[in-house]
């Protein structure tokens, strides 16, 4: 690899990123739950900005509030102070979707009926629907199981469902909670390449991701935001500056273990911290 | 990190095919003060509670006292709430509460025991299922009522007749409910009992009982309403005393307004026994919280 080649490519792209419009806003994000005689802060003051067609993962200790932070990016939950602002540019169908953990797919439904619920919930009519999610199952690898129910589907593939049925909205902000936690170290992994390889095939959607996973966080990410144990806060955040596209052996790039090191580091505290009492 | 010059270019960024504008989210009414809003909640849920009650008794009176409906089968208001006071201050209407309740206790008691005795037997020995099981559904099926003649027959006009029927009828449902509850436990809690060696009644005690107490509380409201009205229906026919014999004997001396105050009393016992079954409840299985409020709520999508 032409190294001077790659560094002006890499500058040009991170240009391109700032001169990106803002997507999203969030401004002294707070959440306080309430329950009985106990508050517990989740978040506490929070505040950075993403732009359009940056892919984002929040990273942090269990318990730090990125799924909070995340629910209330998808409208399921609202901040206790602060705000949030997401800017709609483009022609997508809809503004965004949301691919939850495992289980969040129907099991009373069939394979494409899951994938197409977003699209009929949106009043699409079921031809419509079905003939989209089609073209969905097939880019996730599941044709041949479109009439079959979740229960006789592998956890690998019950995740791609749920992704295909987020991204068969075709949102303009993808939100990913934990996308592949459910699944064995194997599976996720191979599940991480085909998600990189969606990603950069069609670069018109900005990407938010909870993640544990750190060869997730920066295999799939332009930016890490890093939390603090709770409550959460923004700790640091890190830029990859690793060129796209990726190829999935990156993984083992001196530049991309650097970069692991230096997060871990700065994760471990946090995760030692929340330890204590 | 952020510049304020693309910042605001990015509110007003063009767009190409749909209007251009953003999602602002910001804390709402329940956000911004919880305490507050969960007090009011709870508040205005109570107050609701009372409105279809209120509803009915202000347009029953309106009604009455336009003449709108007859007044000899349907008094007003006040004047069955003034039939209800002099029950009250005579005690009459305290001694037929104490009949009924004591019938209802004495046959609900014994029914719910064994219920969740034969149910737990049934739920976790499957030759006792095969033997049982048709014929328990097909008792519960068999109107009760319909055999109260019969065991007035056997046991006469006394109690046992109108408790063995109450007993019969708990037992049964509280029974076929348990046994399902058995049923519906995920394999993996047997495999724990299995797995750190829990013999036959420590498996029951440690995890079926518990894993099937939150259905078991469903079937026992149930049964409780079911017990009152068993034993008011009972107490038509064959009581001196009770809530039942009240409705009744109003009834055939004609006189409508007793008869209400021993519907909406019956209506009133229901009630207030289902919510001491659900502070038991409470009480019993703390891990699981019940939640009464609906979960389906309806929002803008965005």
């Amino acid at each position: 690899m032409n190294t001077q080649a790659a560094a002006e490519h890499e500058a040009l792209r991170l240009s391109a990123l700032e001169a990106a419009p803002v997507k999203v806003r969030i401004e002294g994000v707070s959440k306080i739950f309430v329950s009985g005689t106990a508050d517990v802060t989740a978040l506490d003051d929070v505040s950075f900005t993403f732009r359009e067609r940056e892919f984002i993962t929040l990273l942090g200790p269990s318990g730090c509030g990125k799924s909070t932070l995340m629910r209330i990016l998808a409208g399921l939950e609202k901040p206790s102070a602060g705000e949030v602002t997401v800017n709609h540019y483009g022609d997508h169908l809809t503004q965004l979707s949301i691919a939850f953990q495992d289980y969040s797919i129907l099991p009373w439904k069939t394979v494409e009926a899951n994938v197409a619920f977003g699209l009929r919930m949106r009043g699409q009519s079921r031809r419509e629907a079905l003939a989209t999610a089609h073209t969905w199952l097939e880019t996730m690898k599941l044709t041949g199981f479109e009439k079959a129910y979740p229960a006789q589907l592998s956890g690998g593939m019950k995740q791609r469902v749920a992704l295909a049925r987020a991204l068969a909205l075709d949102p303009a902000l993808l939100l990913l909670d934990e996308p592949f936690a459910a699944l064995d170290a194997q599976m996720r992994q191979i599940l991480q390449e085909e998600m990189l390889r969606q990603w950069e095939s069609d670069r018109s959607r900005t990407a938010v991701a909870v993640t544990h996973d750190l060869d997730e966080a920066i295999l799939l990410s332009d930016r890490i935001v890093l939390m603090t144990a709770r409550p959460g806060r923004v700790k640091q955040i890190f830029d990859v500056p690793i060129e796209r596209p990726r190829d999935p052996s990156v993984r083992y790039a001196p530049e991309f273990l650097e970069l692991r090191q230096e997060i871990w580091e700065s994760l471990r505290e946090e995760v030692m911290r929340k330890d204590k009492p | 990190m952020t510049n304020p010059v693309t910042l605001d270019t990015g509110r007003t960024a063009p767009t190409q095919g749909r209007p251009a504008g953003s999602t602002v989210i910001t804390p709402g009414k329940a956000e911004l003060n919880p305490r507050r809003y969960q007090i009011r909640r709870r508040r205005l849920s109570a107050v609701l509670s009372l409105l279809p009650p209120v509803v009915l008794l202000v347009v029953w009176q309106l009604a009455a006292m336009n003449d709108l409906i007859d007044v000899r089968f349907f008094p007003p208001p006040t004047e069955i709430a003034e039939s209800a006071r002099e029950l009250i201050s005579s005690g009459a209407l305290f001694d037929h509460v104490a009949a009924t309740m004591n019938r209802v206790l004495l046959g609900y008691v014994p029914g719910v025991v064994l219920g969740i005795g034969f149910g737990l037997l049934l739920g976790t020995l499957p030759i006792a299922n095969a033997i049982f099981r048709t014929s328990v559904t097909g008792a519960y099926t068999i109107p009760k009522l319909g055999i109260f003649p019969l065991l007035l027959l056997i046991f006469g006009v006394g109690e046992t007749s109108k408790v063995l029927l109450v007993g019969m009828t708990v037992f049964l449902l509280v029974t076929i409910a348990t046994a399902d509850a058995c049923h519906a436990i995920p394999s993996s809690m047997f495999d724990v009992a299995k797995a750190f060696r829990a013999n036959y009644f420590r498996k029951l005690f440690e995890i079926v009982l518990p894993a099937a107490l939150p259905p078991i509380f469903t079937s026992l409201r149930l049964a409780m309403g079911m017990s009152i009205l068993v034993v008011i229906a009972t107490e038509f026919v064959a009581a001196d005393q009770g809530v039942g014999y009240l409705i009744w004997h109003s009834w055939s001396l004609f006189q409508p307004s007793p008869m209400y105050v021993g519907i909406v009393v019956s209506a009133l016992l229901g009630v207030i026994s289902t919510a001491v079954i659900g502070v038991v409840q409470r009480l019993c299985t703390p891990w699981a919280r019940t939640r009464r409020r609906s979960r389906l709520r309806f929002r803008k999508a965005r």
